[in-house]
């Protein structure tokens, strides 16, 4: 397992009065996704929110604040413009113009599906379950947060939310997590025909080798419906590759 | 046995095979509903299509064994001594896990009274418990029934 | 001979290393050596001589206080003050700069602000990827801020290193100083803000701008929804930093209890009440590189003084047929122009041998200070010579800022360079404003 970086604690860097020689990051140029992005009102502000939020997260902020700020046609606006590229955004556009709200996040049933695990490796970032798993769980029980995304993640601040209760895991060190008495978590986005939409991030730590190092193989719909745009933040997979399903909890 | 093969999933559960019978004959060795789901699924949903089902028969039959002779006592598996099933975790990241083995390891009487001496044992023992989880583990499950089929 | 190959390496090297960031400490070490080398052939005496010379007081300082920051970021402090100092401003594009830079400014006087600087820009930046962020207003956001944190690190003793050097040198006491560098420090951020007030106006006016600050609140609320003050340790460490700035403030800077001892018993307290956590930032967060190039420092410039180049320097200074306010004023501008371009610890480190001399004609103070924030003014004239320059042009990358036009907006040399022009003329010029007005008191 990585060591954990202190919560929000600093890099190590220079004291006062010398001079600093941080390696210069490369700087390409925007590409043509960032550049639509950042043309769309809110799409780069977006990108980062679900990168370390979760798209599911993410898109309910999104949608509660600016149907506070433009009402329902502002809403509407946001779905037209990001929808195409963020599909959970699209679907949560569109159930709360059908005047559905934020689901209520309930880890109960999670909890039971984890019921004798020891550690927990999470796959995926979606904030509110997250910290209702933490809650839910009893504090003996080791939780470990797979720091692999395809998107830009600043993973101490992510993890600085949780104290030192989620433990960061690398992708080259994750079965360090596996066991007899292990579980691998995914977040679900919705799910239609036996297929579940997943990020990609569960199909690298969930192949054939790792299926029997993990007791439970556990998916936790956050969506509670999948998008009807194509998901290119997500990938399919059968909800029968999971050994429980635990779908959203609705109000 | 199932009427017609089932579709040939990658992964995915077979429907049609009843594990129903294999259960209860391991409850009495893994006690743990959840360790026995585990390591079914192992056997019975992981790995090649045709050593699923292989084993699947095999188990099944073996179980439909027992079944057809009640015990004169129950099985006492505590009692019999056990080679650990380890999983094969990369060896950089193998001391991190606490519990990187199967709830099930292979039982050693049997081989012992059935092979030549130890070395023999050793030797089988070292091959039922290698290649992939899902061969090794149908290895340990078929010992144990044959251990509880040895005891009626 | 001596004076000419001594001076020629500690100019070299400062020149060098600024010209070659990347190899920085092999130049400066080997500049360093090759000082001692000579010094030593020079019969001016060797490496043992040059340490001994070496103000260790002030690397221990430097030392404690940063450690003593370390302890504010495990408290979590700077993150929750940023977080609220976002809500603060609205995320609005003058509220952002306005309230970031006081912020800074404040906690730059008191401690290290790179270990702020590093909780503080993500959020900063965040705000500015939400509104898509002109390239015009990511500068003068990040220069105003950057700047700040140069004038509050000058408006103490301990704030920055400048400072710190003349606390240690027993050039100044700890309030004699603090009286004077902490209202002119202010008056130079307040031109500052109403210059980058009238800059990041029109920047303001944009239609979806309450939108955007609306998501930009809401997301920094759930992005740090978790980050909670350590109160306990906050306290413990706040009483006791009190406690040294008490300490700092009324013990006489010629007795036994210098501000060097006041800063390594008092770090060490504050961190006791978490041995676990002391013990990692000891081990983890003390930066030897800056330990190890400012000591190299010291040992060129301690080579370069005992060949007499520096009496030379100021002898010539004060020898310019010109009145002593004047030769004051010509010399605050050379350390504004040479901390550009050397940056504040060499400059600082070189020249305070020539204020030392100044010093004994005009009055102490005057000239110190005075030297203090003309240092500070160089400091933010390039984005090289603010040592926080490059910590923020780092972070700015990697936030991959873009414009609504769609444009990457960078923070480099050049886009910082109109707001440190600025920000150059205006501390100078208080700088200078300050010392004429103190020789008119005086």
């Amino acid at each position: 397992m990585s060591e954990r970086s202190p919560a929000a604690s600093s890099a190590r860097i220079p004291l006062v009065g010398a001079p600093l020689s941080l390696p210069r990051t490369p700087e390409p140029p925007p590409d043509v996704e960032e550049r639509a992005l950042a043309r769309t009102d809110l799409g780069s502000a977006f990108e980062l929110a679900s990168a370390e939020l979760g798209f599911a997260a993410a898109s309910w902020l999104f949608v509660e604040n600016v149907a506070k700020v433009g009402g329902d046609a502002a809403v509407r606006a946001l779905g037209d413009e990001l929808g195409t590229t963020f599909s959970v955004l699209d679907l949560v556009v569109r159930r709360w113009l059908e005047g559905r709200r934020r689901p209520h996040v309930d880890a109960g049933r999670l909890r039971s599906a984890l019921h004798g695990v020891r550690r927990v490796l999470v796959v995926g970032v979606e904030a509110e379950h997250l910290d209702a798993l933490a809650r839910a769980l009893d504090p003996t029980v080791r939780l470990g947060l797979l720091t692999y995304r395809l998107q830009r993640v600043d993973w101490p601040r992510v993890l600085a939310n949780f104290g030192d209760r989620i433990e960061p895991v690398d992708l080259a060190e994750f079965q360090g997590w596996a066991g007899a008495r292990s579980g691998l978590l995914t977040f679900v986005y919705g799910e239609r025909h036996g297929l579940v939409n997943v990020l990609s991030a569960f199909l690298r730590v969930s192949g054939p080798d790792v299926r029997t190092q993990f007791r439970e193989i556990i998916g936790w719909d956050v969506l509670g419906a999948a998008p009807d745009v194509y998901p290119r933040y997500l990938v399919e997979t059968a909800v029968s590759d999971l050994t429980a399903f635990v779908p959203l909890a609705e109000r | 046995m199932a009427k017609s093969a089932p579709p040939p999933p990658r992964s995915g559960q077979l429907p049609d095979l009843d594990r129903e019978a294999v259960d209860r004959a391991l409850a009495t060795v893994v006690p743990d509903a959840r360790d026995r789901a585990f390591v079914l699924r192992c056997i019975l949903e992981e790995g090649p299509r045709h050593h699923r089902i292989a084993s699947w028969a095999l188990l099944r039959a073996l179980a439909g064994l027992l079944e057809s002779r009640p015990p004169a006592a129950p099985l006492e598996a505590e009692a019999i001594p056990t080679e650990p099933l380890r999983m094969r975790l990369p060896p950089s990241v193998a001391q991190a896990s606490e519990d990187a083995a199967f709830p099930i390891g292979i039982p050693k009487r049997l081989l012992a009274r059935s092979l030549e001496d130890d070395e023999e044992t050793a030797i089988a023992l070292e091959a039922l418990a290698d290649g992939p989880p899902h061969h090794a583990l149908a290895n340990a499950v078929m010992l144990w029934l044959m251990e509880a089929l040895a005891g009626r | 001979m001596p004076a000419l190959v001594l001076t020629s390496i500690l100019v070299l090297t400062l020149a060098l290393q600024a010209r070659f960031a990347a190899y920085r400490m092999m130049l400066v070490l080997a500049g360093a050596g090759l000082s001692c080398l000579c010094s030593a052939t020079f019969g001016l005496g060797g490496s043992r001589v040059l340490l001994a010379d070496v103000p260790w007081d002030v690397l221990v300082l430097l030392v404690a206080l940063g450690l003593l920051s370390e302890a504010f970021v495990e408290a979590r402090l700077f993150a929750v003050l940023a977080v609220r100092a976002a809500e603060l401003s609205r995320a609005s594009p003058v509220g952002i700069a306005l309230v970031f830079a006081v912020g800074m400014y404040a906690v730059s006087a008191l401690m290290n602000n790179l270990t702020a600087l590093v909780l503080v820009l993500p959020i900063v930046l965040i705000i500015l990827r939400v509104a898509s962020a002109s390239q015009r207003q990511v500068s003068w956001t990040l220069g105003t801020l950057l700047v700040a944190c140069n004038l509050g690190g000058a408006a103490t003793p301990i704030g920055d290193f400048p400072a710190m050097l003349l606390l240690g040198r027993g050039s100044m006491t700890f309030s004699a100083y603090l009286i004077r560098a902490l209202p002119t420090t202010a008056l130079g951020l307040l031109l500052l803000l109403a210059v980058a007030w009238v800059s990041l106006r029109a920047t303001s006016a944009r239609s979806s701008g309450e939108l955007r600050a609306a998501i930009s609140r809401a997301l920094l609320g759930a992005l740090y929804r978790g980050v909670r003050l350590d109160t306990r340790l906050l306290s413990f460490v706040s009483v006791v930093f009190g406690g040294m700035l008490l300490a700092w403030t009324f013990l006489p800077a010629s007795g036994p209890y210098s501000a060097d001892l006041v800063g390594w018993v008092g770090v060490l307290v504050a961190l006791a009440i978490r041995p676990a956590v002391g013990e990692r930032v000891v081990r983890t967060k003390v930066d030897v590189e800056a330990v190890l190039f400012l000591l190299a420092l010291f040992v060129m410039v301690g080579a370069v003084r005992r060949t007499g180049v520096f009496s030379t320097v100021a002898q010539a200074l004060v020898g310019l047929p010109v009145s002593p306010p004047l030769q004051l004023v010509m010399f605050l501008v050379l350390v504004g122009v040479v901390t550009g371009v050397f940056s504040a610890g060499p400059s600082m480190a070189a020249l305070l041998e020539v204020a030392a001399v100044l010093a004994t004609r005009l009055p102490p103070h005057v000239v110190y200070v005075g030297l203090a924030l003309s240092v500070c003014a160089g400091s933010s004239l390039f984005l090289t010579a603010a040592t926080s320059g490059p910590l923020a042009q780092s972070l700015t990358e990697r936030a991959h800022l873009v414009s609504e036009s769609g444009e990457r907006v960078r923070f480099g040399f050049a886009e910082f360079l109109p707001v440190g022009v600025v920000s150059f003329v205006v501390i100078e010029g208080v700088a200078i404003g300050y010392a004429l007005l103190a020789l008119a008191w005086t």
